[in-house]
């Protein structure tokens, strides 16, 4: 939208770290038509607030992390419409110079994969070095290096000196990964973009990293978006909860309302189909039938339709809208479910029936 | 579903109480590359024993050595040391033409069936060539026959015979892999994180399926995966590896009930659950204390233990003197000088 003049900025200075992201919607044109990758998402993240956006793969999630950044600017096929507010900032319009600036500045992101994201050839205290350099840190090698070895200690890397002269390949994946968040806390950012950060560690590792990101939110205030597959990871770390599915949000919600009360058929069958360390063996483990459908073959109508026990004739033609779940949930509880209401009663029992079957 | 498989008749199984494999004090060694005569001990010692019929579930974190075992079983590496019974027989002193009949008997699953398809063949193709290199059809109309049932059994319809993986989901594919594996009527089938490229939802239905034909087939499984929670639905006795070495085992109830080492009650409280009693833990500031450090290199283990520079349990013995697996209660063996229950 329309940039925010200086008074008004001067007037309301918008929290640092808070996003909105409204109607985003990722498509490209393919021979047989217009296909939406991402469609019509909106969610808010508040300052100092870890939102984890959960979904399968498939489900548009990347997309919709890497089109906060404009990232999906760089690839010519897609087109991205919507609004992304940072800061009270637009960024969805921002020429690219100034983009590149939020990015990797106010904004901090890691990946899934840390050794790919590492440069092989460069020692770590030197790539570093560099993201201060280039969002405008100290001047000067030796006060560069120095910050860049305090960073190391705040991600918790014990005898940094040694590290920083290292080469990726030299150190483990879960060491690899906290020199990216190093490298991300390098422009101080108010908001951490973190798509699937631990997939690739041990669980061991995972549980140090997903300590490490909330100790920084505590004190630094950054907000986060973490990106993830896994519920598990969601409950641990996240204050307020955004389901994908096949391109679209179905579900919104505070995380104990999420995991109390989930108010989407596909979240309750998401959360029963984990398997579990603390839950004795069951016969069968409680899967949804059917897999994500693809974009080209997305039903018109609700997105999970074609794995959904509570199907109505109403959801193959009607995508049911993003809306309050009901009185008894309050208004942060958000779902785009023609049946969310009577599943919130608690008048139906969506996953029973189905449990025993593959 | 079995009705004229005509395999593993229950008569029969009933008579067959031996275990399907026994593993006995197998070690291998990697030397490293340029490594001045450094070496990996990717396996240290590592005995167990797979029932028939039974899920042995194999968990540990990456370099613990569990794929190793794998590849040991699958005689696509030789090890160092130690003994291997197959079916009661000596299976490392297979060599030639019968270990190539024999292998058959052992097939494998991997975590990428991606990796494991070639994109240029389809479905059919895959499967009936497994058919035809053990000579279990005699021509193409008896493969394509075979092949459409192999698909029902894993729960896929006929007509993915035609199709290329690039056509299939990752669900879809991993099935092709399993029906191409039960194609050639094996005793026994390692899996390698089967389910770890798939998504959650789809994971729990190749477990399902895994189960039932388990049931069907008669088959048994080394079940390979740094997941504690998937194993636990799957196994009826678990290993914990940890640095090429075996420290803890027992019947996956007694595992995962009362677990003994304090490297298997760090991986328990490190793997996150998906309900509100992660989340009312955290808001009440108990979160749990996580393990710190990282796994050592395999090249210079640290003397004694090679757990203790991780552990809160140890002391000057552990330095000392490594603990052997030892039993702590009938059928549940663990290595470490002060096992038992509680935090760590």
């Amino acid at each position: 939208m329309a940039e925010l003049s200086d008074t008004e900025r001067t007037l309301a200075p918008p929290p640092a770290g808070a996003l909105s992201v409204q109607g985003l919607t990722i498509s490209y044109d393919s021979p047989a038509g217009t296909r939406e990758l991402v469609r019509d998402v909106s969610f808010d993240i508040g300052p100092g607030q870890i939102v984890c956006l959960v979904g399968e793969s498939g489900s548009g999630k990347t997309l919709t992390g890497r089109a906060i950044t404009g990232l999906v600017r760089h690839s010519p096929r897609l087109r991205a419409e919507g609004t992304v507010s940072f800061g009270g900032r637009e960024l969805s319009t921002l020429p690219e110079r100034e983009l590149r600036r939020v990015r990797g500045g106010q904004i901090g992101m890691i990946f899934q994969d840390p050794a790919a994201a590492l440069d092989p050839v460069i020692r770590l205290g030197d790539q570093i070095a560099e993201a201060i350099a280039r969002h405008g840190g100290p001047a000067g090698r030796d006060s560069r290096r120095r910050r860049a070895t305090e960073l190391l200690t705040q991600v918790g890397i014990t005898d940094p000196e040694l590290r920083a002269r290292q080469f990726p390949h030299e150190i483990s994946g879960g060491m690899c990964q906290r020199v990216l968040i190093a490298i991300a806390l390098a422009g101080d950012p108010s908001l951490l973009i973190a798509d699937e950060p631990t997939t690739a560690l041990d669980v061991t590792i995972q549980a140090q990293v997903l300590d490490l990101i909330s100790q920084l939110r505590r004190e630094r205030g950054m907000s986060v978006l973490l990106i993830t597959h896994d519920m598990g990871v969601a409950a641990q770390l996240a204050d307020q909860v955004v389901v994908m599915y096949a391109g679209s949000v179905v579900e919104v919600a505070p995380v104990a309302t999420f995991f109390s009360r989930p108010g989407h058929p596909y979240s309750a069958g998401l959360m029963r189909a984990v398997p579990r360390v603390d839950a004795p063996r069951a016969r069968r483990l409680p899967a949804i039938p059917g897999t994500v459908p693809e974009a080209a073959d997305r039903p018109p109508g609700c997105p999970f339709q074609t794995r959904c026990p509570l199907k109505l004739e109403v959801c193959g033609s009607e995508q049911p809208p993003l809306t309050a779940a009901g009185q008894s949930s309050g208004p942060q509880h958000l779902v785009a479910c023609h049946r969310s209401a009577e599943l919130l009663a608690g008048g139906l029992t969506v996953w029973s029936a189905i449990g025993a079957t593959s | 579903m079995t009705a004229g498989m005509g395999f593993a008749p229950d008569g029969q199984a009933r008579a067959d109480a031996r275990p399907v494999v026994e593993v006995s004090d197998v070690a291998k060694r990697y030397r490293l590359r340029g490594g001045r005569g450094r070496t990996v001990r990717a396996l240290d010692g590592v005995s167990l024993t797979v029932g028939r019929r039974r899920t042995y579930g194999l968990v540990g974190e990456s370099g613990s050595g569990k794929t190793t075992l794998g590849r040991v079983l699958l005689r696509l590496e030789d090890p160092d040391s130690g003994q291997i019974t197959f079916d009661g027989q000596d299976w490392l002193a297979r060599r030639g033409e019968p270990l190539r009949q024999a292998r058959k008997e052992i097939q494998a699953i991997f975590q990428d069936p991606l990796g494991s398809l070639d994109p240029r063949r389809t479905a059919g193709y895959a499967i009936g060539e497994a058919l035809a290199a053990h000579g279990l059809a005699r021509d193409k109309a008896a493969r394509e026959r075979r092949a459409a049932e192999l698909l029902g059994m894993v729960g896929l319809p006929a007509d993915v015979a035609r199709r290329h993986p690039a056509e299939l989901s990752g669900g879809q594919r991993q099935r092709v892999t399993i029906a191409r594996a039960i194609a050639v009527r094996p005793k026994f089938v390692i899996c390698d994180e089967p389910t770890s490229a798939l998504d959650v939802s789809v994971q729990a239905q190749i477990i399902n399926l895994l189960s039932d034909l388990q049931e069907s087939l008669g088959v048994s499984y080394l079940f390979i995966s740094h997941s504690l929670a998937t194993v636990r639905h799957i196994a009826d006795r678990v290993g914990v590896m940890y640095l090429g070495k075996i420290v803890e085992e027992a019947p996956a109830d007694r595992l995962f009930s009362a677990p003994q080492h304090p490297y298997t009650i760090a991986l328990l409280a490190a793997a996150p659950v998906p309900d509100l009693t992660a989340i009312s833990a955290r808001q009440n500031g108990a979160g749990t204390r996580h393990l710190g450090g990282e796994v050592p290199s395999a090249t210079v283990l640290p003397s004694g233990c090679r757990f203790r520079l991780r552990c809160t349990r140890a002391q000057d013995v552990c330095a000392e003197r490594e603990p052997p697996l030892g039993e702590v209660s009938a059928g549940h063996t663990a290595a470490c000088h002060f096992p038992g229950p509680g935090p760590v």
